[in-house]
């Protein structure tokens, strides 16, 4: 475990991202140039009626903005908010899939996703079903609706790769987890290119269980600011196309993983597990803290993780790194966050900038990082992308230049 | 479809599920139809590995999990704090789902908070690397009833990446009604410690994994009636061959034709003896 080897940097040749910035890839680029917030009221489809008195349509979320088209028929038994979501982010990709294939086989093509929800929404509306009519709803299956691995099916099919197939889940760094799961797997050599992201979607049970924690802003989230008072939860899909050799915005480098072996929801106080995953990532990349440009924060909204994480960055990279968080763009999407982040890193090496971290003015200054509170214009040649979980599990994702 | 097979040391197994307290009694089990549990001492595991305040507290699927984890680290010798741990499960810490779904119903009624952080699917995770002060990576899977051949992936990514050695903890509750609405079958757990090839002389089998037809793979014995639905019954037939002294094949996704297996060597002469 500590003497890793290092592998390979990968290219990250294609991506797609659709969340409460926008249906597609182009707008959500362009939201996060423009500085533009996606977060807005919970829509009324989550079935949300109460939330300890707050009025449901008070309740701020990063909901998908537009219409989410039924899967083909073929892929009925599957059609859930969650799976409709990653159908949009997969068809984006059909080009560079279809050249993937072309170039690797049908079957050197791994898909790895994180998911922390799973179809929970389509399970929260059976149970109440059941309640009232004493059976489960027609077209309810617990294998197809609910199951955590039942986006597979779907993202395999209309993507129309059969590699190895498997869906990773530790609460909000799951999709984080991915990018080092098929770096691996590249490395060992049962497959030459991975679909990989993540996909979450928005339901009751996350919403009133961090409202349960007492966690959940009541309104639009502001990540490092001195007025910041909690998150927003979010959804949304990020997927990207790993390859093994190959021509694109940015190149995978290297993922440190951790687990802070702490506290199943609070995070170390002085960030040690955030700090590790952050070390391990340099080291499997054979590069050092004055190397990277920018960090792309977990950044949650929550007094206590964002102090935590600010303290770890800063103990590690000194009080000058440029530090954004993009969820108060996103809200906080759980399983999809750490993949769209490290894509929002990758928009962001591509473009010669940084974005503004929406809500951040005033940044606290107990924060000992420079958090951006507008986009600036930078060359990035590595970033890193954090995400922390329950349970401790922490991830950096280490990107770089092509 | 690749032809590479994956060379790996298969260390040590555990095992749980109600009626057989570790890999051994599984193994020695009476395979005459169905049978009911020989041990009938042995329907909780003693988890013994979490402390026992948190062992009252946490789920079958969580001290299943903490019961294989440990047994399989100690047969492999191995350390509890430098092993990186992979967990599989389809469903997960679905009782307390459940619980969720069922307080959802009042939408006054705020949710557990306890509850909720223990229905995430890496539970588990947090709560042996807690218990074992392990600061390294883990990860919790699922790929439904391929769980059992893509956490082995999973683990021998780890090990070709230098991140072993790894150790594959599969946990499968009893799916609780009404989500179930008529699957049922019992819980089962079972460990598997992984090791770069010829990383020890702790070694049970060499072992290689490669893609082939279901019908390389020999005939495991009859499983236990209430467990023959659980979508991760494979990992129970993994145990018993990788306990058997003989060279045998076993198909890792056994609702494939063609998909994952594991090709275990004859077990060297130094592992024999009781398991």
């Amino acid at each position: 475990m500590l003497a890793a080897e290092r592998m390979r940097p990968v290219p990250i040749t294609a991506y797609s991202l659709c969340n409460a910035m926008g249906m597609t890839t182009a707008e959500v680029v362009e939201a996060l140039g423009a500085g533009r917030s996606g977060l807005g009221p919970c829509p009324p489809e989550i079935g949300l009626v109460g939330l300890g008195g707050a009025e449901p349509g008070r309740i701020m979320v990063g909901a998908m903005p537009g219409a989410l088209p039924a899967l083909p028929a073929r892929l009925a038994a599957y059609d859930t908010r969650l799976t409709r979501i990653a159908a949009l982010a997969v068809a984006e990709l059909r080009g560079p899939l279809d050249r993937a294939r072309a170039r690797w086989g049908r079957d050197r093509i791994a898909v790895l996703l994180g998911t922390s929800t799973g179809g929970i929404g389509e399970s929260e509306r059976a149970h109440a079903y059941h309640h009232v009519h004493g059976a489960l709803p027609p077209g309810y299956s617990v294998e197809t609706s609910h199951a955590l691995d039942a986006s597979l099916p779907v993202v395999c099919a209309l993507a129309d790769v059969g590699g190895p197939a498997y869906v990773l889940s530790t609460a909000c760094s799951s999709s984080a987890k991915v990018f080092a799961a098929a770096q691996r797997l590249i490395h060992l050599g049962v497959c030459d290119a991975a679909l990989v992201g993540g996909v979450d979607s928005l339901c009751q049970l996350t919403i009133r269980g961090f409202a349960g924690l007492e966690v959940l802003s009541p309104a639009p989230c502001r990540p490092f600011c001195s007025e910041r008072a909690g998150i927003n939860i979010g959804e949304g899909a990020a997927l990207c196309l790993l390859e093994r050799e190959g021509e694109g915005p940015a190149r995978l480098l290297a993922v440190g993983e951790s687990s802070d072996a702490f506290h199943m929801t609070s995070p170390h106080p002085e960030g040690l597990g955030a700090r590790l995953a952050m070390e391990r990532a340099l080291q499997g990349a054979g590069i050092g803290p004055a190397d990277v440009d920018h960090i792309n924060a977990h950044g949650t909204g929550t007094r206590q993780n964002d102090s935590a994480e600010g303290a770890a960055i800063a103990g590690l990279f000194g009080p000058g790194m440029t530090v954004v968080a993009t969820k108060g763009y996103t809200g906080h999407q759980l399983g999809a966050a750490g993949a769209t982040e490290v894509l929002f890193t990758v928009v962001a090496i591509a473009g010669g900038f940084v974005p503004m971290s929406v809500g951040a003015a005033p940044v606290d200054p107990e924060i000992a990082v420079r958090v951006t509170t507008a986009r600036e214009v930078m060359r990035t040649r590595a970033a890193i992308s954090n995400s922390f979980a329950f349970g401790g599990s922490n991830v950096s994702v280490l990107v770089g230049a092509p | 479809m690749t032809s590479t097979a994956i060379e790996l040391e298969l260390r040590g197994v555990g095992l749980w599920t109600p009626g057989f307290a570790d890999a051994a009694a599984w193994s020695s089990r009476h395979v005459q139809g169905d049978m009911s549990a020989p041990d009938p001492g042995a329907q909780a595991p003693r988890a013994e590995l979490l402390p026992p305040m948190l062992r009252r507290r946490t789920s079958l699927l969580t001290r299943m999990a903490a019961e294989v984890a440990a047994q399989a680290i100690a047969a492999a010798g191995l350390e509890r704090g430098r092993v990186t741990v992979i967990y599989g499960s389809v469903y997960g810490e679905i009782r307390t789902t459940i619980d969720l779904l069922e307080a959802l119903l009042d939408p006054a009624a705020p949710l557990s908070p306890t509850k909720f952080h223990n229905s995430v699917h890496n539970t588990a995770a947090g709560y042996v690397s807690i218990a074992t002060q392990n600061r390294g990576g883990n990860a919790a899977i699922t790929a439904g009833r391929s769980t059992l051949a893509m956490g082995l992936l999973e683990c021998a990514g780890l090990v070709a990446a230098g991140q072993g050695p790894a150790l594959l903890v599969i946990a499968e509750e009893s799916l609780p009604e009404p989500l179930a609405a008529g699957r049922r079958y019992g819980p089962l757990a079972a460990a598997f410690a992984v090791d770069a090839p010829g990383s020890g002389n702790m070694s049970l089998r060499t072992c290689r994994l490669r893609q082939g037809e279901r019908a390389a793979a020999a005939a495991v014995a009859p499983l236990p009636e209430g467990l023959r639905a659980n979508p991760c019954a494979a990992a129970l037939g993994l145990v018993e061959a990788a306990l058997r002294a003989e060279a045998s094949c076993v198909a890792l996704e056994p609702q494939r034709e063609r998909g994952w297996l594991i090709e275990l060597d004859e077990q060297p002469a130094r592992a024999r003896g009781p398991a």
